[in-house]
């Protein structure tokens, strides 16, 4: 086996861990990844002299041939690893909710997700260049004085990894909100709703904070159901509330599947119900990329609603 | 004896130039003969794609060579375009379990077959299938499809998820519609669609096919045409005339007075189209006339309504200082298929304080 083929079994693995179904969520290392497959992109690039970029007028004829051919394979290979892509979806999806109990995701739409997207790039990207160095039979030869600046192409990838922490940081964070009044949960003398909302940094391929909160309003008091850390509300008999137990499917604290893959997150809620019955519900949380603290963010996430359902405040 | 006889027969039976077109106009007939006489539409619909399956049979059944009119550049280019039409249409409209959308998709399936035949399939064809010249032309097509796919996959599926929460609820609204199709369709045949695209025009001087072939070919000409055709003609009826039935009936023994039973029906188009429907009974007593039921806002409904998108205009029901009752019933009509055309059908009953009636439907 030759150090191309070497060097496209490692690209190859490092897709399947940026795709795997477990662990559910990377917890930040995603970028890590993705740089990681930067690397093996630029190294195979430079390997196979970027003939996959190549304009046919410089090739002669065995460099055209390999490269139509590797054009042919790489369609193949795309609608392989897209069909893969899909299956470890469906997994991932099992996995969270048998293994790591998570709940399926709820809340404002986000079918494929940042990790879902790196993979769907690189595989469009790389793939006929990874043919080429899988086929060709040795690596195009670079004349030995260009050899030092053959690498330069190299710091592609620390300039990336600077320009997405920049990204991240400068980059305002944007909230997808959704509600459903009436919700899932129904309750005497009193009507509910789902309120879910997400808020994220670097336009996705950050961290995410999440809220998702099951809230009723009785005319006293608007109050959130389903967590029994949260303050139990004073119009509601305690024996009546105390039969609403711990229900993530209602109300969660916890970061989802694809929240936390390319920044680490901490987040904690809380419940404050004042004089009038209105219910102000706040998550805060810290998104940081993986390496150290550098670079963290804090964000809020906030829903009030009166004691007659109207939404003050959400987003 | 028997070989000349058949020799002889030969020439009546190969079918002429006009098979194509005598083809559509038998099997338009066929339809309109079966909205006449009121077949069920999911019988009508089952013959059509029974017609399109034998359509699929009779073009497979033809060697896969683009023939002369589908050997032509403009002609693949216009099949190309159709397909992209087709694949945008679906990206942004109908879901694929819609009425339209069914139909979307058979007419993609024929541009299809069409697109195999005029690229005589070497996109997918084995190397040792292939002559020098499609080898190469397969070659520059398959880049040249690479690069659409990862730029129109890739970029669009990028743009989605960064542009704006809502366009990734669009994204994630269309991926469970029509958009997996069209994405299926570019990742199984772009690659023949950019060889239709690229190939320039088949020369002049091959050699022509067999006569018996020529004739295999028009039918199968003229069965394509036939199934693409179809549903355009069949959503083109709704300009056509109105067709209205009525009928009023007195009824005895309502404590109202004189009080009348009234039916009416209002239909446009043939197959596609819409049925207004009226049943009502008003009466009427000297001084005034009055609905007794089914001339309210929950009857302004369409009573059918088939590959067309039909939207309430109007329902009004008043009685004047001289006890005449007026009720109004107006819709427009929107082809699902040709969204540009569109129809207003208007019902009335104005009904005189003597119980005469002025004005139905």
């Amino acid at each position: 086996m030759s150090v191309d083929q070497r060097l496209v079994l490692a690209l190859l693995a490092v897709w399947l861990l940026l795709i795997a179904p477990y662990p559910v969520s990377l917890d930040g290392w995603a970028v890590t990844l993705v740089l990681a497959l930067l690397t093996l992109d630029v190294v195979l690039g430079m390997r196979t002299g970027w003939l996959a970029f190549a304009r046919g007028g410089r090739l002669d004829e065995r460099e055209a041939a390999l490269r139509d051919r590797a054009f042919r394979l790489a369609f193949r290979l795309a609608a392989l690893g897209i069909a893969t892509m899909l299956v470890t979806g469906y997994l991932s999806a099992i996995v969270g909710f048998f293994v790591e109990h998570q709940p399926s995701p709820v809340g404002p739409p986000n079918p494929i997700g940042a990790r879902g997207i790196a993979a769907l790039l690189e595989l469009l990207a790389i793939a006929p260049t990874a043919v080429i160095a899988w086929l060709q039979p040795r690596p195009v030869q670079q004349p030995a004085s260009s050899w030092r600046l053959g690498w330069l192409p190299l710091l592609v990838v620390p300039f990336s990894a600077l320009l997405w922490l920049l990204a991240v940081n400068a980059l305002p964070p944007r909230s997808a909100l959704a509600h459903r009044v009436p919700g899932g949960l129904s309750m005497a003398d009193a009507t509910c709703g789902d309120f879910t909302a997400r808020r994220e940094t670097g336009f996705g391929f950050g961290g995410a904070i999440r809220l998702q909160v099951a809230v009723c309003w009785n005319g006293h008091q608007a109050f959130a159901v389903g967590d029994t850390t949260l303050p139990a509300p004073a119009s509601l008999p305690a024996e009546e509330y105390a039969g609403f137990r711990m229900d993530p499917g209602l109300t969660n604290c916890r970061p989802q599947s694809g929240d936390s893959d390319f920044g680490r997150i901490t987040q904690g809620c809380t419940e404050t119900i004042d004089q009038d019955g209105t219910m102000h519900y706040q998550v805060r949380g810290r998104v940081w990329p993986a390496a150290g603290g550098l670079g963290a963010r804090d964000l809020r996430l906030e829903l009030t609603v009166t004691r007659d359902g109207r939404i003050v405040n959400f987003g | 004896m028997i070989a000349s006889s058949v020799r002889r027969l030969r020439p009546v039976l190969r079918p002429p130039a006009s098979w194509p077109f005598a083809v559509f106009i038998l099997v338009l007939l066929i339809l309109v003969g079966a909205s006449a006489t009121r077949i069920p539409l999911s019988v009508a619909f089952a013959a059509y794609a029974l017609f399109v399956a034998f359509t699929i049979r009779t073009v497979r059944r033809l060697p896969v060579e683009p023939g002369i009119w589908l050997g032509r550049r403009a002609v693949r280019r216009g099949l190309v375009a159709l397909i992209a039409l087709v694949c945008l249409d679906f990206a942004i409209g109908p879901a694929l379990l819609s009425g339209a959308g069914a139909l979307l998709f058979l007419l993609l399936v024929l541009c299809d077959v069409a697109l195999g035949r005029a690229t005589s399939r070497i996109a997918s064809a084995r190397e040792d299938a292939v002559d020098e010249r499609q080898e190469a032309l397969r070659n520059r097509a398959f880049r040249a499809a690479y690069a659409v796919f990862a730029l129109a996959i890739g970029g669009s599926v990028l743009i989605a998820y960064v542009w704006s929460p809502d366009s990734r609820a669009w994204m994630a609204t269309r991926l469970s519609g029509g958009a997996i199709l069209v994405f299926l369709q570019l990742l199984f045949f772009l690659p023949a669609m950019t060889v239709a695209w690229m190939e320039p025009d088949r020369l002049g001087d091959e050699p022509a096919p067999a006569r018996a072939r020529r004739g295999l070919e028009r039918l199968a000409m003229g069965m394509v045409g036939a199934a693409v055709l179809l549903p355009i003609v069949l959503s083109l009826t709704l300009l056509g005339p109105f067709r209205t039935v009525e009928h009023v009936e007195p009824i005895v023994g309502m404590p109202h007075g004189s009080c009348q039973y009234f039916h009416a029906e209002k239909q446009v188009g043939i197959l596609f189209g819409a049925t207004q429907a009226l049943n009502a009974v008003a009466c009427s007593d000297g001084i005034r006339a009055e609905e007794a039921w089914g001339l309210n806002s929950s009857d302004c409904l369409p009573s059918s309504a088939v590959f067309v998108e039909v939207l309430s205009t109007r329902c009004s029901r008043t009685t004047d200082s001289n006890g005449t009752l007026r009720f109004v019933y107006s819709a427009r009509v929107r082809s699902s298929l040709l969204p540009f055309l569109s129809r207003d059908m208007v019902l009335n009953l104005e009904l005189a304080r003597d119980g005469r009636v002025v004005r139905f439907p």
